[in-house]
């Protein structure tokens, strides 16, 4: 069930409820209220009703008796590109393997497009663009080969090859080079061109060539897209990023709009 | 996401894969053996007919020693390695349902241990032919290919356990000593009267039995087979039960 906001007031338009004021009844989904319909709270129009791609309630994660995360409530609205600032250890990579069905939460709830990732992970990254932790490929195969693996499995072209610049398509897996490894990683997530990617340190331990096209890369795929990627750069949410979380020791310490976050909160996190 | 692509899937990362035809190289060595050291020196016309056809089994019975071993370890290496080397995070971020990811497994499995049981009723029945045993063999040739099936799905129940304690997340030697393992206790447990009919290699033997007789009873062929298939199944399903359930850490 995908949730709508409004991002002037914050109302939610809740499915169940329905308007009642505007006699909308309950079940109606936000795609067929009539476009006159308005938001009951502050009269914003419909088209300004933004979906919540990501929604995290009370996200936490304990391995054995340890929690990794603790109580992680975070929204991420359509189209917004979403950093999360965090230093090593603080629970950027826990949190995406989360929100990716990888691991299960201990308590707390994560959808994606509106679907449960913990309870059905194939339904939830139906149109979910992935990278998370270190970049996983089969040796054996050539980088091109990869790639056309999961195209095919996928069904679709591999066609995210130039967009990326990939330039070393007949190297082997095993020659592969950390960077290079990193790029290939975007470029499996960019196959099927999903509504959303998911990002564990894209612009990581990267050299800076590497580094200045693989941010033009996202500055390009995020038209029209909602990216949420981690980084323990602050540098990266301030040059990628619209609105931004801060990760530390597996709580989220603030969040909101890039430039009206305290830059000593994101210091402290960088130190 | 189809079962079909994620099938195609594991099958071009299988034959992709060197170890894998270190198997069909194991295999065809040797049947090919078995042949030279026993077979090459006989005297033509003092065995035909039938006898060449419970000889081409048998033949399959001492690769059948092999098959097992060559089942197991490919699962393990297949498997494990997906999960030590992280590949699994990669194709379980994409939109797979892990029950089909662990039945794609299997089927590729399946067809590749099939290229190889085919192969060795191929190569022993061109060995045959060239030496002149072939009386009978045609008409004896479906029940063959019958029995190659049945002898095939006997290694993939072990194929499919393996899988399952692959799954838990055990290093490529603990899986595969505990698969090796099960398959001794198995044949242990075969031995004893009462417990026989609860162990697939049981029901293998006794389809392969039924098979080779003149008339085949056909009711108790069809359970023998239902059983391997209700052993396969359910390995199949606890596979996928642990793999939803479990945290992928890799």
């Amino acid at each position: 069930m995908v949730t709508y906001k409004c991002p002037p007031c914050g109302y939610t338009y809740d499915l169940k409820k329905g308007d009642p004021d505007s006699k909308i009844e309950p079940g109606t989904s936000f795609s067929d209220l009539p476009d006159n319909w308005v938001c009951p709270v502050c009269g914003a129009v419909k088209d300004l009703f933004k979906m919540i791609v990501i929604e995290c309630d009370s996200l936490t994660k304990k391995f054995d008796a340890d929690p990794v995360l603790n109580s992680i409530t975070l929204e991420v609205e359509e189209g917004t590109v979403f950093g999360i600032l965090g230093s090593d250890g603080s629970g950027k990579t826990t949190l995406l393997k989360l929100l990716t069905g990888l691991l299960n939460p201990t308590s707390g709830t994560c959808f994606l497009l509106g679907e449960n990732a913990s309870k059905d992970s194939a339904k939830a990254l139906h149109n979910v663009g992935c990278l998370v932790g270190e970049p996983a490929l089969y040796h054996y195969l050539t980088a091109e080969e990869n790639l056309q693996l999961f195209a095919d499995l996928m069904g679709v072209e591999a066609d995210t090859r130039e967009s990326t610049g990939i330039s070393f398509g007949n190297v082997p897996g095993e020659h592969l080079t950390y960077s290079m490894k990193k790029q290939l990683g975007i470029a499996l997530a960019l196959l099927g061109d999903p509504c959303l990617l998911l990002l564990d340190e894209p612009l990581a331990n990267l050299d800076s060539n590497t580094r200045k096209n693989l941010k033009n890369v996202l500055q390009s795929e995020a038209e029209g897209r909602t990216i949420l990627f981690t980084t323990n750069n602050p540098q990266d949410i301030e040059d990628l990023a619209v609105k931004a979380a801060v990760l530390k020791k597996g709580e989220i310490t603030a969040q909101g709009l890039v430039e009206t976050l305290h830059l000593d909160q994101v210091m402290e996190v960088e130190e | 996401m189809s079962l079909y692509r994620l099938t195609k899937f594991e099958l071009k990362k299988l034959f992709k894969q060197k170890p894998a035809y270190t198997g069909f190289i194991v295999v065809i060595v040797v049947c090919i053996l078995y042949f030279i050291l026993n077979y090459v020196n006989r005297p033509v016309g003092s065995y035909r007919g039938l006898d060449f056809v419970m000889d081409t089994i048998y033949i399959q019975n001492n690769a059948l020693l092999i098959l097992p071993f060559i089942a197991i370890l490919l699962t393990v290496h297949t498997v494990c390695e997906e999960f030590s080397r992280g590949t699994v995070r990669t194709v379980v971020t994409k939109p797979v349902k892990r029950e089909n990811l662990i039945i794609g497994k299997f089927l590729a499995l399946l067809v590749y241990m099939c290229c190889i049981s085919y192969g060795i009723m191929i190569i022993s029945s061109l060995c045959g032919l060239r030496w002149g045993y072939a009386d009978g063999y045609v008409v004896f040739l479906p029940r063959l290919v019958f029995i190659y099936f049945l002898y095939t799905l006997g290694t993939l129940v072990l194929a499919a356990f393996t899988l399952a304690v692959a799954t838990l997340g055990t290093t490529p030697v603990v899986t595969a000593f505990v698969a090796l393992g099960f398959h001794r206790v198995v044949i242990i447990l075969e031995s004893f009267v009462q417990l026989r009919e609860y162990t697939f290699t049981y029901h293998v033997i006794n389809s392969i039995q039924f098979l080779m007789a003149r008339s085949i009873n056909t009711r108790t062929l069809f359970e023998s087979l239902v059983a391997i298939l209700i052993y396969i199944l359910a390995l199949l399903l606890i596979t996928s039960f642990l793999l939803e359930k479990r945290d992928i850490t890799a």
